[in-house]
């Protein structure tokens, strides 16, 4: 049951992954002005270390750690949010936990970067796996997130696995040779078979089972890293479902961002291979439950 | 087996900073300038500081006032917190009770920085620098164990350093033994700070040997722990004022 | 079809993974466990016995010295004064040896361009050999003066024959800026013009009138290990008691805080002898036997002596009013004191003593007296007298009619002539060159005057007047700056030279030796004072036969009991054991009691009644001594008493009294100014680093709105500097204190710029009397 593109579908969806307009140009141009300056500004921070961030005795630990706690907190939104909708079998999941988990991906390798940006020693990470200890929680916290990390790519990738087939299919035929082997490898032979589709399903859903626990255990392990130091304000048991809620909270925040930018592109939903539309009020409704739900017990733990 | 600890008698101590800077000299710590200083990034593995640190309104009026000070080395824990959140074993307590610290291998993450309760962890927010000629004064000595720069000898910048009852005292003082084919006595070693003491303050010794006079003050009324509900069990002992 | 991973699988393939990194890390950390240490060190190495410079203290050291560098001291234990310990200044040492600021070359100023260009010694000697020359010719050599910071050892008597050699008195030293004020109160009773030792070892009771034992003072060191071994280092424990307006930390070691209103010791150390007195504690066969005028006595008519004195005007309830200290802790103080002896009352520091008018020397006198009282002079526990090595007298001068003529002079810093008692006035050398007082040459030993005295600018205008201004600094301080030659001397490291142990009572030398070469092109004084002896030629070159400075030394020392090599291994020779003189034995009256009075009769009495101070003011009557700030007459001028402070500066126009304090970390010498790592740890007791600040009490900053930290303008009669606020809880409100040498404008890129130097307000004048530096007594306003 391979879905078939109108042909403003093909222009809409399959042409700009061939063919670079200026938009898409500006795009890059605009974020690599962004980037650059801050790859200047952290070798700057390679050759004269630490001390050019304003970190001191006794704030050890700055910027690089709020981002991290801040990215990892975002990223349980993705997956952990379109794991709980996959089990509840939502039949307007698939727009949502695309962007979800791609936000997920995309939070945790960022994440994972503040931590080798914040040690004074990079050169040296690789001592992590050589003199690793498991019994420190910065280990735990390196397992957890990476572990994580796979698991959301996985996830996403399983998702992906039709759309890629997609892609094989409707290569033109001026494609390179290697992107149309790439889509054929990753597509893992699909052909939208019933079988396939029950199979990815099943899939998907024990995926979904396993990312639950274990993004619950990257913000309560993280929770816990603050918690096994004796800073003021730090070393509370309530840190860990404090990070918990605070993660969903603002995971969810930026998904609705996320899904109201896309809806008003209409890009989101219209490249959609499943196009279940999705009505902007049901975001609007959730939007408020949650917000409503939530804040209180945030705020609660946090105080 | 051999306890190293140290012992400071506050009523001796007179904060005169003489410890201070016998161990910057000892162990090589830069002098860092004075904008860092003053961000509070300055290197004294050994510190000295009025107590309160931050004296309120709610410790006294004048004239019914008392300041204290006080003096601050490692307090190398028996269940040190640096050593159980160091990701890469680091900083690890040896045998005879010594934390010490493993400058090739840390990674500075700094994460034994935030759960030291004594604040007596530093970290190299650059690279130690010696203006010009003052780059001479610097202690030869250099200690490294299985490869691994463990001594006096500079360390790079981003790794974390501490006090290490100058373990490089330790293990010269063993040569030394060895080197005229003798016993090595508890006695030929102490740490830097202690020789210097103007107040004779400092006493060092085996803790598990009972006729040492570390083991001997350890057993006074007066002797206590910094923050002894930590749970980190610090083992250099105060004998407190009066 | 490639089959999806299955669950199983996927548990499998993981739990193998985690497994083997698991095992992975544990096998590296067993490997770890098994220590396999290493210790690299320098190739050549050597503990050189050497004497520390850095105070007044003069601690032994054992420089280490590796690969012909010297990288780290330690205190020597064979030393009597610090015994194997050392303060932070003595540690930071090598940072003053190889400090990057240090002068590497003579040098000579152009005045009109103020260019400074490198000579060679040769010309330097010949410089300075050529302008004494020709003042000797011109028959007034006493225009060449040598100003002297804290010299001591063989280097002061050294300078003292050379300058006498050329036909110059003025050899001024600058003990009127510290303790020349201790020293007159102990002349004046006791008839020892020196600081007198104390036996804290075995005392049992220690009140201190504000000097700073733990910080500062003359030998810091030495009351450090003896008031450590009272409290904590025999079986029974020592109390101390420190009275101070300020909670210093000393003042808050000790087992009693008194705090006193400023200026008023003198009234607290009185109420304490009217309650020993009146509680018939004072050790009778003592005051009886060995002391003048504790009872009324006749000459020329009734005098009025110590006892009915101290009665009369010095109940506990007056003295209460005085000093702000309630009469009954005066009571308990004074009974503690007379009944727990062994005691001792400590004279205060410059800050007690140095406030202007005759007071500060009354003070001194008035605490000493508490001594005599309890009979705790010479005695076990007590004060002692300190005695000296004996040192081979140099060879007579050669008979010369121009040195002689010179050496008959007034001397030109007044002290003798305008300043009847003193015998430095260092900082008033400034005030006589600006009133025409003519110098042709001056040399400047150790000495940084246009930094360390109060208002010290004005030496700017006085080295104007001056065609020959010589500095000996290592440093390019002040002084220096404005002088004509700058011959830098090598660092205390790199020469010979030598030093009394002081502090404990019996005698020793301490030895600087160079424990490395000389790093630049440097020439110790004493050498440069030879060979410049020698280019003078005639009588000056017959006075100064010796070759080098060391072999100064080694003829000077050839009777202490030590050979030369074996001080020079040792770096330190004495000979221990106090012994304590007699009660009115001859050896009492040789050494302990009376022996350097100049006037009043050598008789072995301690003077409560000061007849040396009467040979100067018991012909004067009232309105003379008013001038000389003394409001009472007749006998109660001779007599110690309280002389309520003559401020500078109008109360309600500046409410505090300005004082400035030592630190234990920068201490008194401009060139420790220039270590970074004191700079660092300078301001420990407040926070601050790198820095000068402004103490103050808290409740006075919350009544001008000030919080800590900020800046405020600080002004006295005298101008006006800003620094930081930093509040001190253990401080009388009506005080503020800034600290001893910073805000220095030269010396090197550490001292350069840090903060401000209170000195520069402080009150510039000279006491009367004494010559005495005059300045606690400034007042001072502080404002946003």
């Amino acid at each position: 049951m391979q879905q078939t593109l109108t042909l403003h579908d093909r222009d809409e969806l399959i042409t700009p992954l061939y063919k670079f307009d200026r938009k898409f140009w500006m795009v890059v141009a605009f974020l690599v002005a962004i980037i650059t300056p801050g790859m200047l500004l952290y070798v700057r921070q390679l050759v004269l270390g630490l001390g050019v961030t304003d970190l001191n005795r006794p704030v050890f630990w700055g910027a690089y750690l709020v981002n991290f706690i801040f990215l990892i907190g975002i990223s349980m939104a993705g997956t952990v949010i379109s794991a709980v909708l996959q089990l509840l079998k939502v039949n307007w999941r698939r727009p949502i936990t695309r962007i979800a988990e791609s936000l997920t991906v995309f939070g945790l390798m960022t994440a994972g970067l503040q931590i080798v940006m914040d040690m004074g020693r990079p050169d040296r990470l690789v001592n992590t796996l050589l003199y690793g200890r498991l019994q420190a929680p910065l280990m735990w916290d390196i397992a957890s997130l990476t572990l994580y990390l796979l698991t959301a790519v996985f996830a996403l990738y399983l998702q992906l696995i039709p759309d890629i087939a997609l892609l094989r299919d409707t290569a033109p035929t001026a494609a390179p040779e290697w992107r149309k082997k790439l889509y054929s490898i990753l597509s893992l032979g699909w052909t939208g078979a019933k079988e396939q589709w029950r199979r990815l399903e099943k899939a998907i859903t024990v995926v979904s089972v396993f990312i639950i626990p274990i993004g619950i255990s990257l913000h309560t392990v993280t929770s816990w890293l603050f918690s096994t130091t004796v800073q003021p304000g730090w070393k509370s048991t309530i840190l860990g479902p404090y990070f918990v809620v605070g993660a969903i909270f603002s995971g969810i925040g930026l998904l609705f961002i996320a899904v109201s930018l896309a809806a008003l592109s209409s890009l989101a939903l219209a490249c959609s291979s499943s196009p279940s539309h999705l009505p902007v009020n049901i975001i609007n409704t959730s939007k408020n439950t949650s917000l409503k739900l939530f804040t209180p017990i945030w705020a609660g733990s946090s105080s | 087996m051999t306890d190293w600890c140290m012992v400071i008698d506050l009523e001796k101590c007179v904060a005169c900073q003489g410890c201070s800077i016998a161990c910057r000299m000892e162990n090589n710590t830069p002098v860092v300038s004075p904008e860092e200083a003053k961000n509070g990034r300055a290197i004294r593995w050994n510190d000295v500081f009025p107590l309160p640190v931050h004296f309120g309104p709610d410790q006294g009026e004048y004239p019914n006032v008392k300041m204290h000070y006080s003096t601050r080395p490692c307090m190398h824990c028996k269940n040190a917190p640096c050593v159980k959140v160091c990701p890469v074993q680091a900083t690890f307590v040896d045998e005879e009770g010594i934390v010490r610290q493993n400058y090739d291998r840390c990674i500075g993450c700094r994460f034994c920085t935030v759960a030291c309760p004594y604040g007596v962890r530093y970290f190299n927010w650059s690279e130690p620098q010696w203006e010009e000629t003052l780059a001479e004064y610097r202690n030869p000595d250099q200690l490294s164990v299985n490869g691994s720069l463990e001594g006096p000898a500079v360390r790079p910048v981003g790794v974390v350093e501490k006090c290490t009852y100058c373990v490089h005292r330790l293990e010269k003082a063993r040569a030394r033994a060895a080197a005229e084919g003798r016993e090595f006595r508890a006695d030929e070693y102490v740490p830097a700070c202690v020789q210097t003491c103007t107040g004779k303050a400092r006493f060092f010794g085996d803790l598990d040997d009972p006729d040492s006079t570390v083991s001997q003050l350890s057993k006074s009324l007066r002797a206590t722990h910094l923050l002894e509900d930590s749970g980190a069990h610090p083992k250099t002992l105060y004998l407190a004022e009066g | 079809m490639t089959k999806p991973l299955s669950r199983r699988d996927f548990l499998k393939v993981g739990g193998v993974a985690a497994g083997s990194a698991a095992a992975l890390g544990a096998l590296k950390n067993v490997m770890s466990a098994k220590a396999d240490a290493v210790i690299k060190t320098a190739a050549e190495e050597k503990v050189v016995a050497s004497t520390c410079h850095l105070c007044s203290a003069g601690c032994g050291i054992l420089v280490r010295v590796a690969d012909g560098k010297a990288v780290k001291l330690e205190g020597n234990p064979m030393h009597p004064v610090n015994q194997g310990a050392l303060c932070p200044k003595g540690q930071a040492a090598p940072e003053l040896l190889y400090n990057p600021d240090r002068l590497t070359s003579p040098m000579k100023r152009d005045r009109a361009t103020g260019q400074l260009t490198q000579i060679q010694w040769a010309e330097a000697i010949q410089l300075t050999a050529d302008k004494l020359n020709a003042l000797r010719e011109a028959g007034h050599p006493e225009q060449a003066v040598l100003m002297h910071g804290d010299t001591r050892g063989q280097m002061r008597s050294f300078l003292t024959r050379f300058m006498e050699a050329v036909g110059s008195p003025n050899v001024v030293s600058h003990e009127s800026l510290n303790i020349a004020a201790a020293k007159l109160g102990m002349y004046l009773t006791q008839g020892i013009y020196g600081l007198p030792a104390y036996d804290l070892e075995n005392a049992n009771y220690v009140i201190s009138f504000g000097a700073n034992l733990l910080e500062a003072g003359p030998n810091p060191q030495r009351t450090i290990s003896g008031y450590t071994f009272l409290r904590r280092g025999r079986a029974t424990r020592g109390k101390v008691v420190v009275v101070d307006p300020r909670q210093s930390i000393t003042a808050s070691k000790a087992d009693e805080w008194i705090p006193i209103i400023p200026g008023t010791d003198a009234a607290l150390a009185l109420g304490m002898a009217n309650v020993i007195i009146k509680s018939g504690l004072v050790d009778a066969d003592f005051v009886k036997n060995y002391c003048f005028g504790f009872d009324n006595f006749a000459s020329d008519g009734e005098r009025k002596g110590f006892r009915d004195f101290v009665l009369e005007n010095y109940d506990p309830i007056r003295v209460e009013q005085m000093t702000g200290i309630p009469s009954t802790t005066i009571a308990r103080l004074a009974g503690e004191f007379a009944g727990n002896g062994p005691a001792i009352a400590i004279m205060p520091g410059k800050g007690g003593l140095l406030n202007g008018g005759f007071s500060g020397v009354y003070t001194a006198m008035a605490v000493h007296m508490l001594n005599a009282l309890v009979g705790s002079i010479e005695s076990t526990g007590g004060v002692m007298t300190q005695r000296y090595m004996p040192c081979v007298d140099y060879p007579r001068l050669p008979s010369d009619s121009v040195a002689a003529k010179g050496m008959k002079t007034i001397r030109i810093d007044g002290a003798g002539s305008k300043f009847p008692l003193g015998r430095n006035s260092y900082q008033s050398v400034a005030d006589q060159i600006l009133e025409g007082a003519s110098v042709e040459a001056l040399f400047l030993y150790d000495a940084n005057p246009a930094f360390e005295t109060p208002g010290g600018k004005r030496f700017a205008d006085a080295f104007k007047k001056v065609p020959f201004v010589v500095s000996f600094s290592s440093f390019m301080d002040e002084s220096a700056e404005l002088a004509d030659l700058i011959l830098p001397e090598p660092t205390f490291l790199e020469r010979w030279g030598d030093d009394h142990i002081e502090g404990l009572g019996y005698p020793g030398i301490s030895l600087y030796q160079p424990v490395i070469e000389p790093l630049y092109d440097t020439m110790n004084t004493g050498d440069f004072f030879l060979k410049v002896a020698e280019a003078m030629g005639g009588t000056v070159a017959k006075a100064f036969a010796w070759k080098s400075y060391e072999e100064v030394l080694q003829f000077r020392l050839k009777d202490i009991g030590a050979d030369w090599e074996l001080l020079k291994e040792l770096g330190v020779w004495f000979n221990p054991g106090y012994r304590f003189a007699k009660r009115g034995s001859q050896h009492w009256i040789e050494n302990v009691v009376g022996a350097e009075r100049l006037n009043a009769p050598r008789d072995g009495y301690f003077d409560l009644y000061s007849r040396e101070l009467n040979c100067f003011l018991g012909e004067m009557k009232k309105d003379e001594l008013a001038k000389l700030g003394i409001s009472q007459s007749g006998d109660g001028a001779i007599l110690p008493h309280y002389e309520p402070t003559v401020f500078q500066g109008d109360e309600a126009q500046y409410p505090f009294m300005l004082n400035i304090i030592t630190l234990m970390s920068l201490g008194p010498r401009s060139d420790a100014a220039n270590m970074p790592s004191l700079q660092e740890i300078s301001g420990m007791t407040v926070r601050e680093t790198w820095d000068s600040w402004l103490e103050m009490n808290p409740e006075s900053a919350r009544k001008l709105g000030l919080v800590e930290n900020d800046r405020v303008k600080i002004e006295s009669p005298f101008g006006a500097i800003s620094s930081k606020v930093k509040l001190v809880a253990g401080l009388h409100p009506d005080v503020v204190n800034m600290p001893l040498n910073q805000g220095h404008t030269a010396v090197g890129r550490y001292a350069k710029g840090r903060g401000v130097n209170g000195l520069e307000i402080l009150n510039p004048a000279s006491e009367p009397l004494t010559g005495l530096a005059a300045c606690t007594n400034t007042r001072a306003n502080v404002s946003k």
